[in-house]
């Protein structure tokens, strides 16, 4: 079966975040395809590379990006949602005059469009977001 | 997109409004779910119901009021708004309190609403 998830909360202040991502191992353990990945709202702060996680606590976002790396995942931050937030690409850092970007390899910034198209092309699109 | 398919998508709001993001985030992404040609249908349950109550006043508000974005939506195509009975019964509303038309349906009839969906979307 084909999976999309959808995450709505950020890693370190709600559980729905490592939920999805251990949801996200056991469809991979149990021999489903996971597609995508949309993280929207308070979500998109996991695509953060500036992130710096006490050694002693699992590194949520790493985890993510390990995870799309070896699974060939798409991870994909809601650009509106990020912009808001502080998450900019080069592209977008550079459109709007800003000093920096942030964006962790290999998640990318689109639009919600990318959400709908999960929604439509996958069996099951699981939202984590509480 | 690289498909054709049409499905049936529903997206479930059950948050007050002007308590946060969920809503506005919400109808970007039904608005974009119907701008891809998708079946869309709006389900306001709980405090979500509260979404559509008539005279709202944001005004003093810094947010954006989504209450005028709701108005948009039969515009913008998306015709099915839902809401159950005994939600608008618990709320202490009446179909008149809305400031949308919505199909208010019976606990069996929103039984067969979930079934017949190929995703669901909470916000």
């Amino acid at each position: 079966m084909k999976f999309a998830l959808h995450i709505t909360c950020s890693p370190y202040s709600k559980q729905g975040n490592l939920s999805g991502l251990k949801f996200a191992r056991a469809v991979l353990e149990k021999g489903h395809t996971l597609t995508r990945v949309f993280f929207s709202s308070d979500g998109v702060h996991t695509g953060s590379q500036l992130t710096v996680i006490p050694q002693d606590e699992i590194d949520i976002p790493s985890a993510w990006s390990e995870l799309a790396t070896t699974h060939n995942i798409e991870l994909i931050l809601c650009i509106s949602a990020c912009l808001k937030r502080g998450l900019l690409d080069q592209d977008e850092a550079e459109r709007y005059e800003k000093e920096a970007s942030n964006i962790r390899q290999p998640f990318v910034i689109s639009g919600l469009g990318q959400l709908a198209e999960a929604a439509i092309t996958n069996d099951r699109l699981v939202t984590f977001g509480v | 997109m690289s498909t054709n398919e049409t499905k049936n998508l529903l997206f479930v709001f059950d948050k007050p409004p002007h308590s946060s993001p969920a809503a506005k985030e919400g109808l970007d992404a039904i608005l974009t779910a119907s701008a891809f040609g998708q079946n869309v249908t709006l389900l306001l349950m709980g405090d979500g119901v509260f979404q559509l109550l008539n005279n709202q006043d944001a005004s003093h508000l810094p947010t954006k009021n989504t209450a005028s974005i709701f108005q948009a939506l039969e515009m913008y195509g998306i015709e099915n708004i839902v809401t159950p009975s005994e939600n608008l019964k618990n709320k202490g509303l009446s179909p008149s309190d809305l400031s949308l038309h919505c199909d208010i349906v019976d606990n069996i009839q929103l039984a067969k609403l979930y079934v017949k969906q190929d995703q669901i979307l909470s916000f």
